[in-house]
């Protein structure tokens, strides 16, 4: 974590990136520039229920997205090996990509709500799971999570804790338009409200700040 | 031994194993550690072999018989059931036992009776298995299984960090050595001015010893003027260092960011551009030699015609006289365009400084007059009372002569070339971001088709309508190049048969004093 970094906002360059994704690819967030808009979206990803069932909704809108030039990356703090088992049959259209040190997250600005927040998400996760039929993705992907990390490291940098989930509009030119910051596990823009954002931010040019 | 001695031996193993990230070191730790926490007479490491599939025993105390020798298949031995299944193995005596084949017997027949087998992990994938044997039978309980678990979890932990450590080290002397080898210097400073690296060939190109850099300040090394100067501006750019000896370097900013996207400081790449500089001399001069020798022949043609002229009676052979003068002319235009193009797209040229814009127009327009009232065409300028750019003056003069003079050759008598200047917006402390400056004329203007070839070198409009004006068709790909040669832009927009408008943008810059 870098306290002294500045935190990212509207109209101001998104800081660049580059990683590994689920899908094979390492996914330049520099590529992007001059060509689609993209919605970067920090997910708890594959361990997380709810986020589990925003992927299928952003999959399902996927191609709205598409039609207003938009690409999406999924950043989520999961270890890739893992995240590949996880999804091996099932990856989604967009990019995923793996921060299991949550580097990228601190970077823009997105922090950790703490051990009670943790503990709150841990529960309702899980309780959520079993509730809606959702149990054997939700053991899996715990297991393949936290059992695949060093064993000091699972204590504190594993996708179970209460990392804060973000949505960066950054439109073609590479600057952020649209910043939206949720709790670990409350909803983020659906995707038929992130076309209307994206037709609201990224339609006329912005003079760099 | 007492539980709490045990497990103080334990965290002795550990610590001890989490103490280096080489791989023998590992083992000997085990075998000097281990025993004094779970009791053994024999102690063996079971990895995994890389060429088939199987897997090697690594025995950490000799027995008579050589375990170590042979490749044994995860079928065989408890060994390979752990790393097959993930399952703890405990044998109270092997005398007695089912299922046990040739490692066993290899055991046995050293005396031993006891064997505990506890996988080794990493993550969820079992990499290994421990192998202790005892020649006291119904040694191991469940005490010892949890205190050998516990030790095989540190050596997963130790080796997984070992493996980790093995690629670092292998990429970090991998990239050592492309920075050793390369001809380029490169020096980077983390954001507090520190010295990170310094590669060899900042030693043979500045002087400075790279151990002498690396991890100080780079203002308190010895030497560092012209590295200190580059990274004053400490953001992206291209510039010229001048080197000691009287070499010159090129040298490229760039800031280092992680793939996560953290700052970790500015690198500089400086390259060794002496000999393009003096081959750039060397075209310099010759172009200069070749522009005298081509000219001079074609002075003297010009200048003996001329002669002929005064004493020739005869008005056809006046004519012809006059057809070499004018072929001269022409000939000595288009020596002066192509070289000048030559120059201009060599980047030869001079220097760019701040210039007032608005002077330079109004010099350009007052050059042209006397040639637009002769024909009848009125030349009105819109300019501000200020603007300033960054350009090299007599250049951006040629490109007004230029415009300006077209305009006034393509409008009929009566007509109107009309030259404005506007500071582009963004205009701040800094001054504007760029500067524009339109030409436009209500003459013949310019057919569509022809538009995109307008700044083609030799392209010209034949036509009804361009008869009898001459011109060599290199005007327009001059200033097209002196611009683009100023960072900026040039464009047209034309009507045919109501006018054109040439628009020229450059780059804008503070007053100068």
């Amino acid at each position: 974590m870098r306290p002294d970094l500045p935190r990212p906002t509207i109209g101001h360059a998104a800081p660049l990136f580059g990683l590994r994704s689920v899908q094979g690819p390492t996914v330049e967030l520099a590529a992007y520039r001059g060509r689609l808009n993209v919605v970067l979206w920090f997910s708890r990803g594959f361990t997380c229920p709810f986020c589990r069932a925003y992927m299928d909704g952003m999959g399902n809108g996927y191609g709205e997205l598409r039609a207003v030039e938009t690409e999406v990356i999924q950043v989520a703090p999961n270890l890739l090996e893992s995240a590949r088992t996880f999804f091996r049959d099932s990856a989604s259209p967009f990019p995923f990509v793996c921060d299991p040190d949550k580097r990228l997250y601190a970077v823009y600005g997105l922090g950790d709500r703490g051990a009670l927040e943790a503990t709150r998400t841990a529960l309702v996760s899980f309780s959520h799971a079993f509730a809606h039929g959702d149990a054997g993705p939700q053991v899996r992907g715990a297991w393949l999570d936290v059992m695949n990390r060093n064993f000091l490291r699972r204590l504190h940098h594993h996708a179970m804790t209460a990392v804060e989930q973000g949505i960066f509009l950054v439109d073609k030119q590479g600057l952020i338009r649209h910043i939206t910051v949720a709790g670990p596990i409350d909803p983020v823009p659906t995707a038929p409200r992130l076309v209307d954002l994206i037709q609201r931010h990224c339609a006329e040019e912005l003079q760099p700040t | 031994m007492s539980l709490a001695k045990r497990l103080t031996r334990l965290s002795e193993v550990l610590v001890a194993l989490s103490g280096s990230p080489i791989p023998t070191h590992l083992f000997q730790t085990l075998a000097d550690l281990a025993p004094a926490a779970v009791p053994c007479d024999y102690l063996a490491v079971c990895l995994p072999t890389t060429e088939q599939p199987g897997y090697l025993v690594h025995s950490l105390a000799a027995l008579p018989s050589d375990i170590s020798a042979r490749v044994w298949t995860l079928d065989e031995g408890f060994p390979g059931f752990a790393m097959r299944t993930g399952h703890v193995s405990v044998v109270e005596d092997l005398a007695g036992a089912d299922g046990t084949g040739a490692l066993e017997g290899v055991l046995t027949g050293a005396g031993l009776r006891a064997v505990l087998v506890v996988p080794v992990r990493r993550g969820v994938e079992v990499v290994g298995a421990l192998l202790f044997a005892s020649q006291k039978p119904a040694v191991y309980r469940q005490d010892d299984v949890q205190i050998a678990a516990l030790i095989a979890a540190g050596l997963g932990s130790a080796l997984e960090s070992s493996r980790a450590y093995q690629a670092l080290a292998d990429e970090r002397s991998t990239l050592a050595a492309v920075l050793g080898s390369t001809s380029d210097a490169v020096v980077m400073l983390n954001d507090d001015g520190v010295v990170l690296l310094a590669n060899p060939a900042v030693g043979t190109m500045l002087g400075i010893l790279p151990d002498a850099m690396v991890g100080r300040p780079l203002v308190e090394v010895p030497g560092h003027e012209p590295l200190g100067r580059l990274f004053e501006e400490s953001r992206e750019r291209t510039a010229e260092v001048p080197l000691p000896g009287g070499r010159t370097a090129q040298a490229s900013l760039v800031s280092v960011v992680t793939p996560y996207g953290e700052p970790v400081g500015v690198a500089a790449i400086l390259r060794d551009i002496s000999l393009l500089k003096h081959l750039e001399q060397m075209k310099n001069e010759f172009v200069n030699t070749v522009s005298h020798d081509l000219k001079n022949p074609i002075s003297v043609i010009d200048g003996t015609a001329e002669v002929v002229s005064w004493s020739a009676k005869d008005p056809a052979l006046q004519r012809r006289i006059q057809r070499i003068r004018d072929e001269a002319r022409y000939m000595a235009e288009l020596v002066t365009d192509l070289l000048d193009l030559g120059k201009i797209e060599a980047g030869l040229g001079p220097p760019k400084e701040p210039i007032d814009a608005v002077r330079l127009v109004a010099d350009a327009v007052a050059n042209i007059a006397p040639t637009a009232e002769a024909k009848g065409v009125a030349v009105e300028t819109q300019l501000p009372a200020e603007v300033w750019a960054m350009a090299a003056a007599p250049q951006l003069t040629q490109v007004l002569l230029n415009l300006i003079g077209n305009g006034v050759k393509y409008t009929p008598a009566g007509g109107r070339v009309t030259v404005s200047l506007i500071a582009a917006t963004g205009t701040d402390a800094k001054g504007p971001a760029m500067v524009s400056i339109r030409v436009a004329d209500t003459g013949i203007g310019i057919a569509a088709h022809h538009l995109p070839h307008v700044f083609d070198k030799f392209y010209r409009v034949h036509d009804a309508s361009t008869k009898g004006i001459p011109g060599t068709g290199l005007g327009l790909a001059i200033a097209k190049s002196i611009v683009e040669n100023h960072g900026g832009r040039i464009a047209v927009e034309s009507t045919e048969g109501v006018g054109s408008v040439f628009v020229v943008e450059i780059p804008g810059c503070p007053p100068a004093d």
